[in-house]
């Protein structure tokens, strides 16, 4: 069994959030947070470090999830992808800007999840 | 109108005059320079205020008059008084506002050749001039074809008394001056209408460039949201899925939820194209087959034609969900637990016709399939009954072909279908 991961999960479908905890857990990683919005993300950041967040773009709230990805590319050091419906070449350039480790376009699936979780592992 | 007041032809004393002293040489040299004038007139004819200027300085030079003005007529530039188009000289620019210009433009209506007037006769044309201080003058209809353009005024002639034998040919120059009035008010009229015409077709198209905009997106949020709804429908099957102890009920859902997932790829292909009505079907198999990595390792290997095979929403669903399913099929059947092999997935259009195939090299059909009807070669198979309904949707042919199960010589299964695009677009 290869590292368990902290991982965080920022979306504000709360089925399509139930799903992603359901598919990180079974890769055998550990939900340390939901949050539906950039403000609720921000604010488990202040306490909490994950390994990696998977961050949606359209959030509950005024600010995106872009504003989170930055934040945690510059403020926490915590790697991110993105996991988006939006992937018009504007939003995903802008995305692509925060560095995030994967730009994954919805519908999710649990291959996608499994090689972002284990660009962290092996690095 | 009044009638013409005394003019030149129709002073009998003046006609005697002129016959007892006729003026052939200069009716010569005038008749001379008409080509010459003519010549003249057209070499500017793109130009109707240079013309008019050239004939208004020639006939100044050659019959002596103080002001030369040629007018046009208000029926032609849609205006209500006459417009000047040349006064020669330049100085006198001003005469041709005078009121008493524009009455005369008025008054000279009807005429259909020059006509020379005396200031001191009775009747309006004479009192007009006379609030022009002008002695005689000569006036000339501009006309063409029965259409009146304007008219040629000389002020104050010098001499009056010898212009009974070149007015033939004045009215002759006036024509041809008329003429390029009217080929300057038809070119303009002409490069109206088309600048009206190109600004309305400009309108146009910018209201046609926005709605393209609004439709895109509007058809980009549709695409959007029934991504978004499928993504929500898949995630709700994957739970329940995963709540489920039955294995049959686990394997049924799961698989349920890969058909959603393969028609939600549809449309994130969709989002992502650039007209948002096609798909390019080999970008999306590829997707597809990195779907199912998990359950195939790198057993999958994708051939495609080079280039995009884009199709529409109408074709690309069918296709993806046969294709959904014959790699379901064949990751479940070709290969024995724990046996390893190869699955092709082929991708081609020839003429029209598109082909899709996925085969493999594992351990062939099962005794009676694929032979006949297929339906009923395997009763109850919900992939069989959808791949038969969406071929039998594309129009197309389904065939499926390899060794029976237990042959030695094995050589696999393919499973292939093939359609045109005619009559789907």
């Amino acid at each position: 069994m290869s590292r368990s991961l902290e991982v965080m999960i920022v979306e504000d479908e709360r089925l399509i959030s139930i799903m992603l905890c359901k598919m990180v857990e079974k890769l055998g990683h550990h939900v340390c947070a939901c949050a539906s919005s950039a403000s609720d993300a921000l604010g488990y950041l202040e306490h909490g470090r994950p390994d990696i967040a998977f961050l949606d773009i359209h959030l509950d709230g005024e600010q995106d999830g872009i504003s989170v990805g930055k934040a945690l590319r510059e403020k926490h050091q915590v790697p991110f992808a993105y996991a988006s419906a939006y992937t018009d070449p504007e939003t995903r350039n802008r995305a692509m800007e925060t560095l995030p480790v994967a730009f994954m376009a919805k519908p999710i699936d649990i291959e996608s999840l499994r090689k972002a979780c284990n660009s962290i592992i092996n690095t | 109108m009044d009638p013409p007041q005394e003019t030149w032809r129709a002073s009998p004393g003046l006609k005697k005059e002129k016959e007892a002293d006729p003026v052939a040489d200069d009716v010569n040299a005038f008749n001379q320079l008409f080509s010459e004038l003519v010549e003249g007139l057209l070499s500017s004819a793109d130009s109707p205020g240079t013309s008019a200027d050239y004939l208004a300085e020639k006939l100044r030079n050659l019959i002596g008059a103080k002001t030369v003005l040629v007018m046009q007529c208000p029926r032609q530039t849609h205006h209500e008084l006459h417009e000047i188009v040349s006064v020669f000289p330049g100085r006198r620019y001003e005469v041709g506002h005078h009121e008493a210009v524009q009455e005369l433009c008025e008054l000279s209506h009807g005429f259909d050749k020059a006509r020379v007037f005396s200031s001191e006769a009775e009747g309006s044309i004479p009192a007009a001039l006379r609030r022009l201080d002008s002695g005689a003058a000569l006036i000339s209809p501009l006309q063409t074809g029965g259409t009146r353009m304007g008219v040629l005024l000389m002020l104050e002639l010098m001499d009056a008394s010898g212009l009974k034998t070149i007015l033939d040919t004045l009215d002759r120059l006036s024509t041809v001056l008329a003429l390029v009035l009217r080929n300057a008010f038809l070119y303009t009229n002409l490069e109206e209408i088309v600048a009206r015409r190109t600004r309305q077709l400009e309108l146009h198209s910018e209201a046609l460039a926005k709605s393209l905009r609004e439709r895109d997106v509007m058809l980009k949020e549709v695409h959007h949201r029934v991504k978004n709804n499928l993504q929500i429908v898949n995630s709700l099957l994957y739970l329940q899925a995963n709540s489920s102890d039955d294995p049959q009920l686990r394997e049924a859902l799961l698989k349920g939820q890969q058909r959603i997932l393969s028609m939600a790829m549809i449309h994130e292909e969709l989002y992502r194209s650039e007209d948002l009505s096609s798909v390019d079907l080999c970008a999306y198999t590829q997707r597809l087959c990195d779907g199912f990595a998990s359950m195939s390792g790198d057993r999958i290997q994708l051939h495609c034609q080079e280039g995009p095979l884009l199709l529409p929403i109408t074709l690309s669903i069918p296709c993806g969900l046969i294709l959904n399913e014959f790699l379901t099929n064949a990751l479940k059947y070709a290969y024995a637990q724990g046996q390893a092999g190869d699955i092709r997935v082929w991708i081609q259009e020839t003429g029209g016709i598109i082909d899709l195939a996925v085969e493999d090299d594992g351990q062939g059909l099962p005794e009676g399939f694929g032979q006949g009807n297929i339906l009923e070669t395997k009763p109850g198979s919900l992939g069989l009954t959808l791949v038969q309904g969406l071929v039998d949707q594309l129009k197309g042919t389904l065939t499926i072909s390899g060794s029976q199960e237990g042959c030695d010589d094995r050589n696999g299964a393919r499973f292939a279908v093939s359609f045109g695009r005619e009559g789907h677009e």
